[in-house]
């Protein structure tokens, strides 16, 4: 990562006039420009450095995730936020070490507590899984075992990991479902998944993450399948055991409306990368890749009056076995010049606020970003042939 | 055809069908004549309205799933009906029903002057001309063996036949205007599209027999944020182009607003509030609206998430509480909910919700 890195970070700075040099990389031990072993202070909890996880499909290989690097430190929150497609729950399965077989490369280093967890052993992991590290994941109904009652799925780890006897497993796990807020715990645990609602169901998955105290909790998009009022209890739910049991959390979603209001610090991914990372409200006060502005355009807002043109992204999100040379989004961007068709932008810091960093050589709201867009406007079209009097109902290249 | 439609509600009023609805219907004609709501318009351009719809569906032991319990609307020409509520509150059986999909156990759907429910299969097959629907998973609605071109052409190849040449030029006309090149997909199939083209082609094949209305049930819900706007503005774009009526399905608060001129917010079966969408966004009066806007999170850090949740699960659709089906959740709920079912009722202009104790407004 250094070494790659950092011939770019001198272009970058070079040609895109940030007056920034290479010690604002790395800054914060945010992006694995320092070796991760030094990176890792007291309060880092979990160190991504570099992650890469390749498939390899009939079309070709597919970079699911290329070269992601995050830090995350005890008791925070860091919400990854992307479209389907975009890597984010194969990055937090590569950092689980749960992906399917057909993975062609699996690189990069993820500590967690300064010790590398990248390589652990079946044995290892088992006492990892759940004790270190859980994970509560989209669809709670499919996470559960349907022929198994709740009561045992709940104990299992608790009897395993911690050795409880099953009175004192049992006497836990009505604990847990008290925890989690569930009414009449005693007759839910010898119920069977089948018989709960999908609330109910998430409510029990987080019960038995939270069994043994893990450290950080990995939630995959834990409430897309849910009803509107139901997330709102579950976030509220997973709020709450994050402050009384101290622990960090990874939160996955694809709306930026859940990560707004419970996370510290976004990533927004896209075709495999970070594209943006920042502060939550550093982030939501003004975006620098004009991916994250995009995206966040073309939510309908509900303070908006009704027939509110939505400013859709034209085109449709890249086939990630054949990606384009240069910047991923570029073919959709509205800011994209030549260069942004011939070279990958790479992830830097941004020079004034070294908390945040972009993967963009014409950021929005920023000199070099707004001369970008007025020639594109100018010309009427984006380098990459974006029509930019358009917005949202141009035909589709197929 | 508006004359019919003029002459079916005079039929209500006079034979007092549903005294709830009739009323309604006085009620808003009423708010029209003062002129109170800007986007009113005279009660006589109704398109369809549904009477006291009740679907049900057989559940073990004899029982039954009150899917839809009394629900009555109108939808007025050019106007977008939002039906919103949570999974299980009957918003795509109404629309299903609305279409004939679903077996009405009782209520009326009438639809230009005439009650679907009495129809005979080969005259709903003529109706459905006039009536589309666009469904929530794309990929899965249209054929995987089937050219796109012969997807969109059926509806015309089955009414038209003998105007082949013509209907290959309507065919790429629609395309083109849903947003898609007629020569790059039209000799394709449905697996090679992503699934906001395949939206765009449920959206064609809907428009290509020129319909009065199309429903349009979860259409969005299974797209990425980024697509889903594009189909949002391409109905609105489609629904001006072609002059339709549109009724949106949608668990999404935010986009029912975006897309509805009115919003009907259901639960359990029942319907809860209707009103102009920016009207009921801002002053909800049924609790029930309220709690779903408060669970709604905001893309903004700087918004307060707000401290009281709606507690518990949506109660079974088989046995739903007596009196209000809100009760069991409501934070308002006295005695009287659980005695007597709330009617629905105008409380603002062209505003009505079924609440014995509506949220008061901040101004009062």
């Amino acid at each position: 990562m250094t070494l790659t890195a950092s011939p770019d970070v001198a272009e970058i700075t070079d040609s895109a006039n940030l007056p920034g040099d290479t010690a604002t990389f790395g800054d914060s031990a945010a992006f694995g420009s320092t070796p991760v072993s030094t990176a890792s202070s007291n309060s880092t909890l979990l160190e991504v450095a570099d992650l890469r996880t390749h498939f390899s499909t009939d079309r070709g290989e597919l970079k699911a995730v290329d070269g992601v690097s995050f830090s995350l430190d005890h008791g925070r929150t860091i919400g990854i936020v992307g479209e389907s497609g975009s890597g984010k729950s194969v990055t937090v399965r590569s950092i689980m070490n749960i992906l399917p077989r057909n993975v062609g490369l699996q690189a990069g280093e993820v500590s967690f507590e300064g010790e590398d967890i990248q390589n652990l052993t079946g044995p290892e992991a088992k006492h990892f899984w759940g004790v270190k590290m859980s994970m509560i994941f989209q669809d709670p109904m499919t996470s559960l075992n349907p022929v198994v009652k709740v009561g045992r799925q709940i104990t299992e780890s608790l009897r395993y990991h911690l050795k409880m006897s099953r009175p004192e497993a049992s006497a836990r796990a009505l604990e847990l479902l008290d925890l989690v807020g569930i009414p009449e715990a005693r007759r839910r645990l010898s119920e069977y998944p089948h018989q709960l609602s999908g609330g109910m169901c998430q409510r029990i998955t987080i019960a038995i993450a939270l069994a043994c105290h893990p450290k950080l909790l990995i939630a995959d998009e834990p409430t897309t399948a849910l009803d509107v009022t139901v997330q709102k209890q579950i976030l509220d739910l997973l709020d709450r055991l994050q402050i009384d049991q101290q622990m960090a959390m990874i939160l996955i979603t694809h709306d930026l409306g859940v990560v707004a209001g419970r996370a510290d610090e976004i990533a927004v991914m896209y075709a495999g990368r970070i594209v943006e990372k920042a502060a939550t409200t550093d982030l939501f006060a003004s975006m620098r890749h004009p991916y994250t502005q995009a995206l966040f355009e073309s939510i309908p807002k509900i303070e908006h009056h009704s027939h509110t043109r939505l400013r859709a992204i034209s085109g449709q999100p890249p086939d990630m076995t054949d990606l384009p040379v240069g910047c991923s989004f570029s073919p959709r961007c509205r800011y994209a010049q030549e260069r942004c068709l011939t070279e990958k932008p790479p992830l830097v810091t941004d020079p004034i606020n070294t908390n945040r960093s972009y993967a963009c050589f014409y950021p929005v709201n920023t000199p070099a970003g707004e001369e970008a867009l007025a020639v594109n406007i100018k010309s009427g079209k984006s380098a990459a042939g974006l029509d930019m009097s358009k917005e949202g109902l141009e035909g589709d290249e197929c | 055809m508006a004359g019919t439609g003029k002459a079916h509600l005079a039929e209500f009023q006079t034979t007092g069908l549903s005294g709830d609805s009739a009323a309604r219907d006085s009620a808003a004609r009423d708010s029209t004549a003062n002129g109170t709501a800007e986007n009113a318009k005279p009660a006589d351009d109704i398109i369809l309205t549904v009477e006291d719809l009740v679907v049900e569906f057989p559940a073990a032991g004899g029982q039954k799933v009150h899917a839809v319990s009394g629900i009555s609307f109108d939808v007025r020409e050019g106007e977008t009906l939002g039906l919103v509520g949570e999974s299980g509150c009957g918003k795509s059986t109404t629309g299903r029903a609305v279409m004939q999909l679903e077996q009405a156990a009782s209520g009326k759907v009438v639809f230009e002057g005439t009650d679907l429910t009495t129809l005979s299969g080969e005259e709903m097959r003529r109706m459905r001309t006039r009536m589309q629907m666009i469904f929530q998973d794309p990929i899965s609605s249209l054929n995987p063996r089937r050219k796109v071109k012969d997807i969109v052409r059926e509806g015309l190849s089955i009414w038209h036949q003998n105007q082949k040449g013509l209907s290959s030029e309507r065919v790429d006309d629609i395309l083109r205007n849903v947003g898609l090149s007629p020569e790059m997909v039209g000799n394709r199939r449905s697996h090679e599209f992503s699934g906001g083209q395949c939206q765009r082609i449920c959206v064609a094949r809907a428009l290509v027999l020129d319909p009065k209305i199309i429903i349009c049930d979860e259409p969005v819900s299974a797209l990425d944020v980024s697509v889903q706007a594009q189909i949002l503005n391409l109905l609105e774009d489609m629904k001006a182009r072609y002059g339709l009526t549109l009724i949106f399905i949608a668990h999404d608060l935010a986009v029912v607003k975006n897309i509805s001129d009115r919003v009907c917010v259901m639960y359990l079966g029942k319907m809860c509030e209707i009103g102009p969408s920016d009207d009921l966004y801002e002053q909800p009066f049924h609790p029930y609206t309220e709690a779903l806007l408060k669970s709604i999170p905001h893309p903004d850090p700087t918004h307060p998430v707000s401290d009281d949740a709606l507690e518990g699960d949506l109660p079974s659709p088989i046995n739903p509480p007596s009196g209000c089906r809100f009760r069991t959740r409501c934070p308002k709920a006295a005695d009287i909910c659980a005695e007597v079912e709330p009617e629905i009722r105008e409380i603002a202009p062209q505003h009505y919700v079924a609440c014995h104790f509506p949220l008061v407004a901040m101004a009062e």
